[in-house]
């Protein structure tokens, strides 16, 4: 963690924005998280939209490092500390092993490409967070570890952030939401399809200073070396988080401080709800529209008027991260017509774990055989649909798993409820979200991202069976009798759950 | 005809230990070999793939479990359990009936095969040598085993002897009833208990049948090793290996741990075949040269060395090298709550056992496969002599290998 040399010159912005379609807010761009490194060859980049896959304990779900090294491309990942640390986060082993991040859970640059160091989000928390039991305080944040609610020190959480990190790691700043808001009241992180409600008075203003407490002090502490991604405070207008939007640009724009560094300020927003300031509240996707629709143009025109003028233009050229859980790539694709540049690709290891492998592409035949909406997947516990069908998941693919295996031992191994299963579902449905991103990339840079989007809507059904409907966070088995505490509602409601817990 | 050939490559000048090739239809097996065991065609979260880059040449399927899932009908649509699990190398299927006798309370034994009540919906159900080599070709195992009449390996009296002598008969019938004789290698198994006399009288029925491989059978489950005066069970082995043919594979079934394993190979045993590396590895223990870890104990959950110091597995070699450089804390931290850190755990053990097999392979080409096992004891436990078991002792002492004394 050697500190950079003090800079006269201040770091490229890690974004940068390459092309925007006419019609929709989506746009292409290329994210480059070193401060150090940008703009050198050595640089990781990341072409955008694209997607981070949410590890598990630092572990990318069901995949071992080497396959992960081998066979699965992922374009960023996230890892959360709550994973990582207990009592005393200082002397929890990670915090003990003088080791990064990167090192200490062994994510390894692609075989294909050894130079490249996979991008790292690191967060306190995890992208769809179990409710906790206590609130934030100022100088803590409120996680949910293995053996319990804990209280973090947000003054510990910045010293673990700066012994684990490395220069390909992107720090997002820790938020403060109103979590014990149960959803009908507002909105808990743990049902993201639902809009926040208004939050008010005392709270919304606790929050405004609160998140200015914290995004300021994570941009001082770690702007001049990596990317920094703050939250756009969601539940609250524009105009209320005013002085809290005010803070993070002055940041931003202040140019040489003390120590003699220069900083930049934030890279990023972290957009924790669907109807962001980006886009008018009016704004709906057109399900199966025209892509010509004059009325969804006109909406859209005002959008970028009225919405982006209302948060300051300093925030335009910033990457958009959107963490909440996607339903699938129709969810990905309305995120991206909303000008998001970062999904969650929580949704992957979910349908990875229904024993469901994605079909689906964007940008090909529209048409179906009998003009009938088709889903986006097949469900490979259907053995007997699949048991001596030597397909490959899906016709073409050229994944690990399609090109040595077929739907038949996966289903045979889903029904043996053997492990194995969801580590090849897991490389081909990864392999497969790739190929959908890469897709939409193109088709932005071609200005045919409305064509290809209306025609995935007209051709796909959105919601696959047996995956949990609404979303909600992936709990894994040692969390269940936490989150189970906390709400009534099963988090996982996959009909094969009990199937998937098993080792 | 047989589909098997077999060469002794190198005989140990000392004990009885021998290396050898054995080429089946899916490639050559250099032995002493350790077999994994894919129960349900797949090694506990390994890819095929995983598995051949640990240069595993032969592992086993359990033939009661593929004929459950996905069932006989299946294979032979899909054309055998190769091409259900894409894997080129060669399998070994167990004949299902050990299986049913110890995962069915209810399976009883007759003459004409086991009965059993289905696990599906509980109707009464026949294992017959027939049905289980038709299952096995259509498995399409390299080596395929006859059934047996399994009694407990503590079993006494003439229920011993019923056993032995029903073994020999159905091992007649399974050779009568295999389609594929041209490419699937039926083994027979040395039945007998623990009495040398039906063990002779099986051994010599069977070498008659003349069949490419050969088993002993009833002596796994290390309960038996534990519980009772070990040394019996090699007395068995060293018996048989010495009654049966010079030029055929010998195999022990369901033999894994490490010292039961080499002490084994000493008295002239070829092949091994054991769930205890993968299935431990799910309890997070690492099977190290010095001994079994538990990786789970907090001990390690600030240890930050590889699981086993200068392992050349996939998981302990370093980043720098190519490997995985995964340490003791990762998988403390991983174990019990995220699969990939029993898949680490698993590459590791299996990578374990087929090496300490190669290892064997090259003292007894050497000729020094006396030292190498001297030093695999004083390696377990850590040059304490004391500690060194009493039954691996006698049972080397019968192969001219004396643990105790280091001048020879
Ligand atoms: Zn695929
Ligand atoms: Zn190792």
């Amino acid at each position: 963690m050697a500190s950079a040399p003090p800079s006269s010159v201040v770091p490229l912005p890690a974004f940068r924005i390459l092309h925007s379609q006419g019609h929709t807010l989506a746009r292409l761009g290329s994210f480059s998280p070193s401060a150090v490194s940008r703009g050198k060859s050595n640089a990781s980049v990341i072409p955008t939209p694209n997607f981070i896959l949410p590890t598990s304990r630092g572990t990318i779900p069901h995949i071992t490092p080497d396959n992960a090294r081998k066979h699965v491309a992922v374009p960023a990942v996230f890892v959360c500390l709550e994973d990582f640390v207990d009592r005393n986060a200082l002397k929890s082993p990670i915090a003990q092993s003088n080791r990064t991040i990167r090192d200490y859970i062994s994510l390894l640059p692609p075989l294909s490409n050894p130079a490249h160091q996979i991008p790292i989000f690191l967060s306190s928390r995890r992208s769809c967070p179990v409710p906790t039991s206590q609130p934030n305080s100022d100088n803590t944040i409120s996680i949910v570890t293995n053996d319990g609610f804990r209280q973090l020190p947000i003054s510990d959480y910045f010293t673990l952030v700066s012994q684990l990190k490395d220069e390909e790691t992107v720090i997002v700043a820790p938020v403060d939401l109103p979590l014990l808001i149960p959803p009908s009241n507002g909105r808990d992180m743990t049902s993201p399809s639902k809009p926040w409600k208004h939050i008010g008075g005392n709270r919304a203003r606790k929050m405004v200073t609160r998140n200015e407490l914290w995004s300021v002090s994570t941009l001082k502490n770690f702007a001049t070396q990596n990317a920094v991604i703050v939250p756009l405070l969601p539940g609250i207008s524009v105009a209320e988080q005013g002085p809290y939007l005010d803070s993070i640009l002055n940041v931003k724009e202040s140019t040489r401080v003390s120590d003699g560094h220069i900083r930049r300020g934030i890279d990023g927003l972290n957009v924790l709800e669907l109807t962001s300031p980006f886009i008018p509240e009016s704004y709906e996707p057109v399900e199966n529209g025209p892509a010509s629709d004059p009325a969804r143009d006109v909406s859209l025109t005002s959008a970028r008027t009225v919405d982006f003028g209302k948060l300051p233009s300093g925030f335009n050229d910033v990457v958009r991260l959107n963490l909440g859980y996607q339903n699938g790539p129709h969810d990905v694709i309305a995120a991206v017509e909303r000008g998001h540049d970062f999904v969650c690709g929580d949704w992957i290891t979910t349908t990875t774990d229904a024993g469901i492998a994605f079909t689906f592409e964007i940008g090909g035949n529209s048409m179906t055989e009998n003009g009938k909406k088709v889903d986006i997947g097949i469900s490979l516990w259907e053995v007997e649909l699949y048991a001596a069908d030597l397909s490959a998941l899906s016709e073409g693919c050229e994944c690990y798993t399609c090109k040595n295996h077929h739907r038949a031992y996966v289903a045979h191994l889903l029904a043996a409820k053997e492990m194995l299963s969801w580590t090849l579902l897991q490389i081909h449905n990864i392999h497969m979200v790739n190929r959908f991103m890469s897709a939409i990339r193109d088709a932005i840079k071609h200005d045919k991202f409305v064509e290809i989007a209306a025609d995935f809507r007209k051709k796909y059904i959105p919601q696959m069976e047996g995956v949990t409907p609404g979303g909600g966070p992936r709990v894994r088995g040692y969390q269940v009798k936490l989150a189970g505490s906390m709400t009534n509602k099963k988090l996982n409601e996959s009909p094969f759950q009990n199937f998937s817990n098993v080792d | 005809k047989s589909a098997l050939t077999y060469e002794v490559i190198a005989q140990c000048s000392t004990s009885k230990a021998r290396a050898s090739t054995m080429t089946l239809p899916h490639g050559p097996v250099e032995t002493p070999m350790f077999m994994p065991v894919a129960t349900q065609a797949s090694l506990k979260g390994l890819t095929p793939e995983q598995l051949e880059d640990l240069g595993c040449k032969i592992c086993l399927n359990n033939t009661y479990h593929l004929g459950l899932k996905p069932g006989k009908d299946v294979l032979d649509t899909i054309g055998g359990a190769h091409k259900l699990q894409s894997w080129s190398r060669n399998i070994l299927t167990d004949s299902g009936g050990f299986q049913m006798v110890s995962l069915l309370k209810l399976a009883t034994i007759t003459e004409e095969g086991v009965r059993f009540l289905s696990p599906h919906d509980g109707t009464p159900m026949l294992l017959t040598p027939e049905h289980s080599i038709e299952l096995q070709n259509s498995i399409g195992s390299d080596i395929i085993m006859q059934l047996d009449d399994v009694v407990h390996t503590l079993t006494t009296g003439p229920r011993v002897e019923e056993a032995m002598h029903r073994s020999i008969r159905w091992l007649d019938r399974c050779i009568a009833a295999n389609k594929n004789p041209e490419r699937q290698n039926l083994f027979a198994i040395i039945q007998g208990g623990l009495d040398l006399d039906l063990r002779r009288t099986c051994c010599i029925e069977m070498a008659n049948r003349n069949t490419p491989g050969i088993a002993i059978g009833g002596l796994s489950g290390g309960e038996a090793k534990e519980q009772f005066c070990e040394v019996h069970v090699f007395i068995i082995v060293s018996y048989c290996t010495d009654l049966l043919p010079r030029n055929k594979p010998i195999y022990v079934m369901g033999v894994g741990y490490a010292e039961d394993m080499l002490v084994s190979v000493a008295l002239g045993v070829d092949l091994f075949d054991c769930v205890y590396p993968t299935r431990t590895a799910r309890f997070g223990n690492a099977i190290t040269a010095k001994g079994v870890l538990n990786l789970r104990n907090k001990c390690f959950a600030t240890d930050y060395s590889p699981v086993e110091e200068d392992c050349t597995c996939p998981i302990c070699t370093p980043k720098s090298n190519g490997g995985m450089g995964i340490t003791r804390s990762l998988i403390h931290h991983l174990a019990a709550k995220e699969t990939s850190g029993a898949h680490m755990l698993t590459l590791h053990n299996v990578h374990y056992q087929l090496n300490l097999m190669r290892a064997a392979r090259e003292a007894i080409i050497r000729d020094e496969f006396p030292s190498f096992i001297k030093n695999f004891f004083a390696t377990l436990h850590g040059g304490n002599k004391e500690k060194f078991p009493q039954w691996a002792v006698n049972a080397l002492r019968t192969v001219n290998i004396d643990l105790l004394d280091d001048s020879r």
